[in-house]
């Protein structure tokens, strides 16, 4: 090879180097203009009002699309603008508390369930709003009293407020009238009429859709049931409570109402439930009160108009689950103030009464909407909602919930596919976790 | 007249056009690969969770002395080994098999055929899972659909039982990645000289014969790298089982992967998933080494003759 070639080649290589180089620099800058990520350290209260822009850390979906629509009021009532970060919820909690352990600044209000605000706050991530609120610059007036009073105490710690409830969702079992009045069955209250309608039904050709998946559904099922049988999974005091009576006849309840499932039903969530209601495959399953605009819809359901909603059968109360949403502001936050406006306002009646009508699922956390019959006559869940949450369980909500979901969720999931005994599959877990509660 | 001895000068030139070469890849390895992984060794070392890095106790190798005493992490292992398995061996055998086929036909027939066989492998893995999710569906699934049609409908547990979870989801990532196989196997079998199949069919060899005598001894090689980046991606595997099964029914697709993220991002035990992951390293370097050895060997060896 001639020595000219070689210096040619030399050059290429440098500038195919040098080109490459500048594109990797770019990428990383152009993620910079877009993240908004800024490690300069804690937040700040500074607010500025107009032209300032913040950044919403919440999942995506439908809810999310509504929200978007909801916050150009936000903007057009404050100058302030607001970026949604949507993401997949499996991947929302990590992204979260990487970027506020990092402190980056790069989310300004963040959507949190109940049973992240313990580590939230023991990690000293969360703004308290108890000043922000009443910070005149702020703006706003919210009274706690304005919200569900056991969802504030979800969100708030050692005497300080951290969160602004938002919505919630819970368990519901919902049923085909037109069907259930063919069968002669009427609405199952209790247990032994579950289970009567549910083998009905596994005997004329169908079951019940059931979401026992390896995984949270389960477990939101067993909690329900146990709280609707004077039970707890976990005491007052906060100990794990899998071997009492109460919680131990919850399982077999479930494990009995399994052998009546639709076939399937071991590898569904919510999700499968609903649509096997929505294209009328189930005359009767448990689906999530957020998810119940699906059904109602008459351009994507079979059954919209035929569908009723009750709290999930009980032994002995009737019972519900109460799992919240809620708006906090982030420590590290460099727009605290604004942050809590955003906050509040998206916590106002006039927002929440706009994102219900984009999207009808979730019930919202405010006293006044909560209570609103003409809202409850418009969407047929909801009186089945409030009725269950008038006696609502809460998720456990320590730091190691994550595991007893886990360790129950394949305990469970596992009865129902070994058809094992669940009293010991409930002891195991006990013995495993108890001292992590 | 005296020999001129080989210029320096343009040997340094061309180690200098090489390193310039691999640099941008050898930074890049070093920024995405080595230094994650010094501090995935460094973190497993440690009690570490996301929130209380300035606060994490050492506790030296007891997160390695907790996988083995773990029930589910040694079942997550076992599973993750019979799906590299089951994975790797129906791969091969379909693999193999299609390209030899494809081999025998015309070119332009091959040629379609390959390009039709090959579209699995441009859906990305998270999409196959969802897809074979709902395939494996009893109420609205193909699979049942076709399973109903010869009588195995009541038969076929799919996704719903232990016993056959593990080996459905091998079949959603056989079914993707196959076409991988096939396309390697089928440039290697060009290298194959015609003339030792001539050979073999006037000295009265069979398929079977001439497949198992010269195919797939001349294939060797390249079914080492096939195995090697095929087998080391199966025992990876985390994205089928979280779009699947999560893990289920019963923990009977929990992998090692999907137990680490579980134990990373669910139960907050960042250490722990370190010590799994680096376990996890290990027992991909003690199952595959030995084949990168070989094939290292071997093109060592070609190259000195």
């Amino acid at each position: 090879m001639s020595k000219i070639k070689i210096k040619i080649k030399i050059k290429i290589s440098l500038a195919v180097a040098a080109v490459a180089a500048v594109a990797l620099t770019g990428c990383s800058s152009d993620k910079e203009q877009t993240g908004g990520a800024n490690s300069s350290g804690s937040g700040s209260r500074a607010g500025s009002g107009s032209g300032e822009t913040l950044t919403l850390s919440r999942f995506a979906g439908p809810w999310s699309d509504a929200s978007v629509e909801v916050l150009k009021d936000f903007t057009k009532q404050t100058g302030i603008k607001v970026r949604v970060d949507a993401i997949d919820y499996a991947q929302l909690q990590q992204k979260q508390i990487l970027n506020m352990q990092g402190k980056t600044g790069a989310y300004d209000v963040v959507y949190v369930p109940e049973n992240w605000y313990q580590q939230y706050i023991k990690a000293g991530y969360l703004a308290s709003l108890d000043d922000l609120l009443k910070d005149p610059a702020v703006g706003v007036t919210v009274s706690t009293a304005d919200y569900d009073k056991t969802a504030i105490g979800i969100t708030s710690s050692g005497g300080k407020l951290y969160g602004l409830p938002d919505s919630t969702q819970t368990d519901l079992l919902c049923y085909d009238k037109d069907k259930f009045s063919a069968a002669g069955l009427s609405e199952p209250k209790t247990w032994d009429d579950l289970l009567a309608a549910a083998k009905y039904f596994k005997d004329h050709g169908s079951g019940i859709a059931m979401p026992a998946r390896q995984g949270t559904a389960i477990v939101d099922m067993l909690i329900t049931l146990a709280k609707g049988n004077d039970s707890s999974v976990i005491t007052q005091d906060g100990k794990l409570n899998l071997t009492d009576p109460g919680v131990v006849q919850a399982a077999q309840f479930l494990q009995q109402l399994m052998q009546y499932a639709l076939p399937g039903s071991t590898s569904w969530h919510y999700d499968e439930t609903t649509k096997a209601l929505q294209f009328g495959q189930a005359p009767l399953g448990v689906c999530l009160s957020g998810l119940a605009s699906a059904t109602e819809n008459p351009k994507q359901s079979k059954v919209a108009g035929k569908l009723v909603y009750v709290p999930m059968p009980h032994n002995k109360s009737v019972s519900g689950y109460l799992l919240t949403w809620n708006y906090s502001v982030t420590a590290d936050s460099k727009h605290q103030q604004d942050a809590a406006k955003l906050a509040a306002w998206l916590t106002s009646k006039d927002a929440q009464s706009k994102m219900w009508s984009l999207y009808p699922g979730p019930l919202s956390l405010r006293n006044d909407l909560f209570n609103d019959t003409a809202q409850a006559s418009k969407f047929p869940w909801l009186p089945a909602v409030k009725e269950g949450l008038t006696n609502a369980a809460t998720p456990p909500l320590g730091a190691n919930a994550a595991k007893l979901f886990d360790a129950l969720g394949a305990a469970l999931n596992g009865n129902y596919v070994n058809h094992s005994d669940p009293a010991s599959a409930l002891k195991k877990v006990q013995d495993q976790l108890a001292a992590d509660f | 007249m005296l020999k001129r001895p080989p210029a320096r000068s343009s040997r340094s030139r061309e180690g200098l056009l090489g390193i310039v070469l691999i640099l941008p890849a050898a930074v890049t390895i070093v920024a995405v690969m080595i230094i994650p992984l010094i501090f995935a060794v460094f973190a497993s070392l440690y009690d570490y969770k996301l929130g209380r890095a300035a606060s994490m106790p050492f506790v030296f190798l007891r997160n390695y002395t907790r996988f083995f005493h773990d029930s589910l992490a040694l079942k997550s292992l076992w599973n993750t080994v019979l799906y590299t398995a089951v994975d790797l061996g129906l791969c091969l055998i379909l693999g193999v098999g299609i390209a030899v086929v494809l081999n025998t036909l015309r070119p332009r027939q091959a040629n379609f055929l390959r390009a039709v066989f090959t579209m699995p492998l441009l859906i990305s893995p998270i999409i196959v899972a969802l897809i074979w999710r709902y395939m494996y569906d009893p109420q609205y699934g193909f699979v049942y659909w076709l399973m109903r049609m010869v009588g195995l409908g009541d038969w076929f547990g799919g996704l719903s039982r232990p016993s056959s979870a593990l080996v459905s989801v091998a079949v959603s990532d056989v079914w993707n990645v196959t076409p991988f196989i096939m396309l390697v196997i089928s440039a290697g079998l060009t290298v194959v000289p015609e003339e030792l199949y001539e050979a073999a069919r006037i000295d009265g060899a069979g398929a079977f014969r001439i497949f198992y005598r010269i195919t797939l001894p001349l294939l060797s090689k390249v079914l080492a790298v096939v195995v090697l980046i095929r087998g080391t991606d199966a025992f990876r595997v985390f994205d089928l089982i979280y779009g699947m099964t999560n893990g289920g029914p019963a923990n009977s697709t929990s992998s090692l992967s999907f137990y680490a993220y579980k134990a990373a991002y669910q139960n907050n035990e960042m250490g722990y998933a370190m010590a799994i992951s680096v376990i996890t390293l290990l027992a991909l370097i003690l199952l595959f080494g030995p084949l990168m050895r070989n094939s290292a060997g071997a093109a060592r060896g070609e190259g000195g003759r």
